[in-house]
């Protein structure tokens, strides 16, 4: 990067000059910063359906954009900037994002990271190029031409013949109304909480005639998070805010019986918060609130809810059943089976998991009698807002919902907890309270990924041609913590509960003659919400680990193995590429107990899987160190195609960041328990990959540039698992078809050899 | 505090990441674990990397102290440490990277050419859920080789 970026910061008031709205930039000029400082008087309107809702040109020609979707740390915010920038013909350091914030803009549904490219942008997309039609419309009035003779760069609009002769934009439309009607694509909820969309009436750029997507534009919210002066969620302070923390049953589904908060005396301004079951304290000083945890005694009900550990698997099963769908089913199982002269039934578990965010949940409420303002780090600030205004008794035009960056999550702030805990808490005492979640509320409390079991019954000929493939998942649905379904709604009671099953088998991209998923969702233990590539990451690791056991039963190479069953050009694609990088050479599968202290192996896992039918592959070499059982994962080799390339940079960064999280997510990842309640409290009992631990990486993105982009999210996690389970088959010569591959699981794996 | 005395009234035991943030505004140490596993409340005492989630208030009365926002000598200019990760793009969400930069500007201060191994040993105690760990590295040997060539 050439010269320092320079940073700044803003704030504006809004209308009486209650609402704050921060803004961050980097490589513009103070001037330009000023300029980028919209004024906003009286109401701003959120109706999708309007184009001033989207956004706002400035006099100085700076566009500030609204949007309900937010950033997670993967570069949205930036990306979105580039997709305005470019149908507006602007350059992106004159485009500021608002993001989330129920008050300025419009319901965009749920951020989901896999979303975000394909829907979560689409609107941002048709508004801009809607708005520079506008303003091509609005200069040929003001240069006395035809549209058609004008054209737009820059920020201007200029005659094609002469392009001195123009006007800027600023100069057009300056903080003046488009008053501008736009078409909804679908209006149902569902429609809604996927992402609003527009309907293309104006033609939007293609892919050979972008200018700034397609180029590494770096992050807009990188600077400031390398300075420490960006503001998270947690640097959120609020005038008269107190800092209060929660206080948990012991054991889930436990009833507050008595509380006695006699101790608290010894501290100052410490009180009890309780409404029913729920308990909290608040505390002027952050110290104090912490210390009045440990001071209250509180008497709950003895409960033991969940299942022994050890026999997760076998519960799981026998779990009552909510839902049984099939999500594909091609063909005559039994036939295919019968065709084929190679068997296989192989059971493969997946186990429950944090989302295991660096800093844990935290969120402020300001609630009063009549109305409520939240700041929350959620993933869905028009949901969340919904569900809390019910939760409170308010009117839904009475409380607001300010979305500020939190920790790096995955899905977990699909709902986010300590906002409603804020809620609760400020509530009861009458102040904007901040709460904070400890490490220990965070590990035990957090809504988990669910543990999966997965059977699949397949055959294949001789000659490695899958004749049949019946796979039937077991799994709580990967959404019960979403709709109401907040830990503070359940403990003062009355919470809805959730309705949506999720996580079902992706789609199947083999060409098997015969094939069916089943999806049977069973009553959750613990409550649940999305973790990265939910339901994908689990079916993956057991459609590929069982791709690659059949192929050792067929004494084929895995990659030939896989190629022979592939008809999709993208897919050979991927599959090609990533046997070319990691300079693949065609073996049977090799595991054999020859006393070495350290055996070595090779696997191979890929997926179609995400919005778009992103692919992905994945050659990963281990190895193990016969004593102890520790995997030593070497190198990391992956090919993506997920079409058009947004932002080379970018994607690099997510797929890079996906792969080792999955790669945690393979080798250590697993949440524990007893009886009662979730023992896993910490670093040292939920460990995820570390600095020592990475391997050497090379990434390749295939080159599509006239192909739709399509999801990335999840492209560098979804194949970790099943590719270094592989590789410990091709070094053991035995499937662990359990996660994770912990070294303790591996010893008693490699015992049995 | 960032070469400031600072005088603060609060109990001893209180871990200095409170008085930080609460009581002096500065907000780029971050609280993570309280445990002092995870390294995101890292600052720099007498130069030295310290978890102030695990540091009391009183331990720390008399030090030197450097969080993040102090760290380059220089108000208009970050440190080498912080252009190597803004030029590498080191980070994701960002969470973690205070603890990150914190201790990768002790270790170039105390071996200021690392290998690739000796950078990994030295971050070992710093987590990231995004895995951005690739790039953490590409930085630091970034910011050693800048400080090679100045």
């Amino acid at each position: 990067m050439s010269g320092l970026p320079k940073i700044s910061r803003r704030t504006f008031l809004e209308g009486a000059g209650l609402l704050a709205v921060g803004f961050a930039w980097t490589g513009v000029s103070e001037a330009e910063a000023e300029a980028a400082a919209v004024p906003y008087r009286g109401e701003r309107i959120t109706d999708p359906a309007q184009l001033d809702s989207w956004l706002v040109v400035n006099r100085k020609g700076a566009v500030t954009v609204f949007t309900g979707r937010i950033e997670m740390g993967t570069g949205t915010e930036t990306v979105f900037t580039q997709f305005v920038a470019e149908e507006l013909d602007i350059t992106p350091n004159r485009v500021r994002l608002v993001m989330g914030d129920t008050r300025l803009t419009p319901n965009q549904g749920k951020t989901t990271a896999s979303l975000n490219v394909v829907r979560g942008a689409q609107p941002l997309r048709a508004a801009a190029a809607t708005a520079r039609k506008a303003l091509l419309a609005l200069a040929g009035v003001k240069l006395g031409v035809a549209a058609e003779h004008l054209e737009t760069g820059d920020g201007f609009v200029m005659l094609k013949s002469k392009p001195e002769t123009r006007v800027s934009y600023g100069e057009l439309i300056g903080e003046k109304s488009f008053n501008t009607v736009l078409e909804l694509d679908g209006r149902s909820e569902e429609d809604i909480t996927r992402g609003v969309m527009l309907k293309p009436h104006v033609p939007l750029k293609s892919n050979r005639d972008f200018k700034v997507l397609g180029r590494s534009l770096p992050r807009v919210d990188i600077p400031e998070k390398i300075l420490g002066t960006f503001e998270y969620i947690h640097n959120v302070s609020v005038p008269g805010m107190v800092h209060g923390r929660v206080i948990r049953p012991p054991s889930i589904g436990a009833r507050l019986l008595s509380v006695d908060g006699s101790e608290l005396k010894k501290l100052k301004d410490a009180r009890i918060v309780e409404r029913n079951d729920f308990l909290g304290v608040v505390a002027d000083r952050e110290e104090d609130a912490i210390e009045a945890v440990s001071l209250v005694k509180a008497k709950w009900s003895k409960t033991e809810p969940l299942p022994e550990s050890r026999e997760l698997y076998g519960e799981l099963i026998k779990q009552r059943v909510l839902s049984d769908r099939v999500s594909f089913e091609a063909g005559d199982i039994v036939a295919g089976l019968d065709k084929g002269q190679i068997r296989l039934n192989a059971v493969y578990d997946f186990p429950f998991q944090n989302h295991a965010m660096i800093g844990p949940s935290c969120a402020i409420a300001d609630v009063r009698a009549d109305k409520a303002i939240l700041w929350s780090g959620t993933q869905w600030p028009h949901g969340d807002r919904s569900d809390i205004a019910k939760m409170l008794g308010l009117p839904l035009d009475r409380v607001e919902l300010i979305w500020k960056e939190a920790s790096g999550s995955y899905g977990r702030l699909g709902c986010d907890d300590a906002a409603a805990d804020a809620a609760i808490m400020s509530q009861i005492a009458n102040k904007p309270v901040r709460v904070q979640w400890s490490r220990a509320d965070e590990h035990i409390w957090e809504p988990v990924s669910p543990a999966m079991t997965m059977l699949i019954e397949g055959a294949s000929s001789a000659t490695g041609q899958i004749t049949a493939f019946d796979y039937v998942q077991y799994s709580p649905s990967h959404s019960t913590g979403e709709k109401g379904n907040h830990l503070a709604w359940r403990l003062i009671g009355g919470a809805p509960g959730w309705g949506r099953m999720s996580g079902a088998a992706p789609n199947l991209w083999y060409n098997v003659p015969a094939k069916r998923a089943r999806n049977i969702y069973v009553e959750p233990w613990l409550r649940n919400i999305y973790l990265r590539a939910p339901g994908g990451i689990q079916a993956i690791f057991a459609y590929e680990s069982f791709v690659t056991e059949l192929a050792n039963l067929a004494a084929m190479d895995p990659l030939e193995f896989r190629l022979k069953n592939l008809m999709d050009a993208r897919d050979i694609g991927v599959l090609k590429a990533v046997a070319s990088l990691s300079g693949w050479e065609p073996h049977v599968n090799r595991g054999k107990n020859n006393g070495a202290s350290i055996l070595k192996g090779r696997g191979v896992a890929m997926a179609r899987y995400g919005a778009g039918n992103t692919r992905s592959s994945l050659v990963a070499d281990i190895e193990i160190e016969r004593a102890t059982g520790k995997i030593r994962i070497t190198h990391a080799y992956m090919a993506v195609d997920c079409g058009y390339v947004l932002n080379p940079d970018g994607a690099l960064n997510q797929v890079e960041g996906g792969l080792l999280q999955g790669l945690s997510r393979a080798l250590h990842e697993e949440v524990s328990f007893d009886r009662k309640i979730v023992t896993s409290e910490s670093w040292a009992d939920y460990p995820i990959l570390r600095f020592s631990e990475i391997p050497e990486v090379k990434i390749e993105f295939l080159h599509r540039p006239d192909l739709p982009w399509s999801s990335l999210g999840e492209a560098g996690t979804v194949t970790a698992p099943a590719a270094v389970a592989n590789a410990v088959f091709d070094a053991i010569g035995k499937h662990p078809r359990r996660l994770p591959l912990r070294a303790d699981h591996m010893q008693k794996l490699m015992g049995s050899i | 505090v960032n070469g400031h005395k600072k005088v603060v009234s609060a109990k001893g035991d209180t871990p200095l990441l409170y008085i930080l943030r609460n009581d002096l505004g500065l907000k780029g140490p971050k609280f993570g674990c309280g445990l002092g596993q995870c390294g995101a409340c890292a600052v720099l005492r007498d130069g030295k990397s310290i978890r102030s989630c695990i540091t009391t208030v009183a331990d720390a009365e008399g030090s030197n102290i450097v969080t993040i926002e102090g760290l380059s000598s220089n108000p208009s200019k970050p440190h080498p440490v912080q252009e190597a990760f803004i030029a590498e793009q080191a980070a994701q969400c960002g969470y973690c990277i205070n603890g990150m930069i914190i201790e990768a500007a002790s270790l170039l201060t105390r071996k200021p050419n690392p290998s690739r191994d000796v950078i990994k040993t030295a971050m070992d105690g710093h987590l990231c859920r995004c895995g951005t760990y690739l790039r953490i590295i590409n930085a630091i040997e970034k910011a050693a080789k800048n400080g090679k060539r100045t």
